[in-house]
């Protein structure tokens, strides 16, 4: 199973450990650690992380508001400052960055979970930029190429390229991938806006495709590892166009 | 000023000489006047002399002044960034010994060793959120009771995660704040009875409900009354409360507050009432 993948950048190498023990304690993986923002920008290029755990003082010149910057620029993950700084002037300019998160040393296990879960409705929200489309809680959250749905107290990553098809049933949309079939609490006219329109496509009233994953298709079905989907007329000409260039 | 007295000084003498080239017949009364003039003019110089001196003195002591002034806020500036300095190790340092905790945790199974260490690092944060006030505000002395609490619970509350969703917490607590001596044992005490109401008061699925009162009973003299609806304090508990880290700490704490602590126990819940002084600073 995927999981989401966590940077941790933090100079104090106890307080990073335990960071990683917390994290990894949650059920998330730790794909990178390290102590200079410059070392981080390396780290976020060749680990391709999900969220990133930001200390503001870092060793070096560049300090993590720089390298939330940069985040923000060339990554878009969402990030959670980490300081023990409180005073008026460093939050300001932390705050400026519009970080996803903003947590205070000392931190607890409780915190962490607390501002993964901040952190990924924050992006998700900002992503949908339409404040009323904002739900309360939000269930599943699409960063770079995957999506992240919440099981229990954990967020599960889906990449997109693990996902066939997405069928509606009532209130709840069930997702399949190559291994599992999800639930989430979701319409399926408000999912399909997220998902990346070249790669997944509606085949009829209840169903998404992964254009990618179709394995046969004829007039009125198509066929996705032993699945069969219904086509209705709708969508067909549309749907088929694109599954010939393939 | 000087320019004004120059400028009297020239006139007079220059009126002194005209008068002299004027008229023979008035000689003396003339010389006398003139010697009236050169005598003003002296006087006026002497004065002058005076003023000027005393005025480059004074500017001279403005100068000092003004280099006296700067050097006072400079060490004043850099008073104030060295006491934010060490407000910002102590945290980061109290993260360290938060961290180490967490990390030696890893080492245990035992969930009620792991829930343990999660206490120790509650009460180190109880301490942080004190250096954190410090370190906010203005007044760098006194930490604000109320907006104490209320980081406190909120800590609290987010420790217990879900399962502290229906407990409502309220504050009758008016606009005091305490020095480190006093804020830093209170908030311990405050931590643990806090603590042990969301974990020990209610069954599950009950409407939870805190009530934390301040009274200030004049002379430096408070009384800190938490009161909640639960079921009440178990009928072991003299015995747990020498047993319990938590319990002990409140009653030593206590101690050290110069105060009294009383519970007061039925089905309808549980009131804690804890006399204590406003510490004098050392």
């Amino acid at each position: 199973m995927d999981k989401l993948k966590v940077l941790i950048v933090e100079d104090e190498f106890i307080i990073a450990e335990s960071l990683k023990d917390i994290v990894e304690d949650l059920g998330y993986e730790v794909v990178g650690m390290a102590i200079r923002a410059e070392e981080a920008i390396e780290l976020l290029e060749a680990e391709q992380p999900d969220l990133a755990i930001l200390d503001i003082t870092l060793k070096g010149e560049k300090d993590g508001i720089w390298l939330a910057e940069q985040i923000k620029a060339n990554h878009k993950i969402p990030y959670i400052f980490l300081s023990s700084h409180g005073d008026q002037s460093t939050v300001q300019r932390a705050v400026k960055t519009k970080p996803y998160g903003y947590l205070m040393k000392p931190f607890q296990k409780a915190d962490i979970y607390t501002a993964i879960s901040l952190a990924l409705s924050n992006y998700e929200n900002e992503r949908n930029q339409t404040p009323a489309e904002i739900a309360e809680e939000t269930s599943n959250i699409i960063i770079k190429n995957s999506i992240f749905i919440k099981d229990g107290h954990l967020f599960v990553k889906l990449p997109f390229h693990t996902v066939l098809f997405v069928k509606a049933d009532g209130n709840y949309l069930e997702i399949h991938t190559d291994s599992k079939r999800r639930l989430i609490k979701s319409s399926l006219k408000e999912f399909i806006k997220k998902l990346p329109q070249h790669i997944f496509m509606q085949a009829h009233r209840s169903y998404v495709v992964n254009v990618e994953k179709v394995e046969s298709f004829g007039a009125t079905v198509l066929n996705i590892n032993q699945h069969e989907i219904p086509i209705s007329a709708n969508y067909k000409d549309e749907l088929v166009a694109k599954l010939m260039t393939l | 000023m000087h320019r004004i007295l120059l400028a009297t000084l020239l006139l007079l003498l220059s009126s002194g000489v005209h008068a002299q080239s004027h008229d023979s017949a008035t000689g003396q009364l003339n010389a006398w006047q003139n010697y009236t003039l050169i005598g003003g003019a002296i006087v006026l110089l002497g004065v002058g002399i005076i003023i000027y001196r005393s005025n480059k003195a004074k500017a001279l002591a403005n100068k000092e002044l003004a280099e006296q002034k700067r050097v006072i806020e400079q060490a004043l500036e850099e008073k104030e960034a060295l006491l934010k300095e060490i407000h910002h190790r102590v945290k980061n340092n109290l993260q360290l010994v938060s961290s180490l905790l967490q990390l030696q945790s890893k080492k245990f199974k035992d969930p009620e060793i792991i829930k343990a260490m999660e206490e120790g690092q509650g009460r180190v944060k109880s301490m942080a959120i004190i250096h954190e006030m410090l370190y906010q505000n203005e007044n760098i002395i006194n930490i604000p009771f109320k907006s104490y609490l209320q980081s406190l619970v909120q800590n609290i509350n987010i420790s217990f995660g879900e399962s502290a969703n229906d407990i409502k917490v309220t504050m009758e607590v008016p606009d005091v704040a305490f020095n480190v001596d006093t804020a830093i044992p209170l908030g311990l005490i405050m931590n643990e009875l806090i603590y042990n109401c969301f974990k020990y008061a209610f069954d599950e699925k009950q409407q939870g409900h805190v009530n934390i009162s301040l009274k200030d009973r004049g002379a430096d003299s408070y009384v800190l009354n938490i009161v909640d609806n639960g079921k009440g304090l178990p009928d072991d508990f003299e015995q747990r409360k020498s047993k319990s880290l938590g319990l002990r700490l409140v009653t030593m704490l206590s101690k050290q507050l110069e105060g009294e602590l009383a519970f007061e126990s039925s089905e309808k819940g549980t009131s804690i009432n804890i006399w204590f002084k406003h510490q004098e600073d050392h």
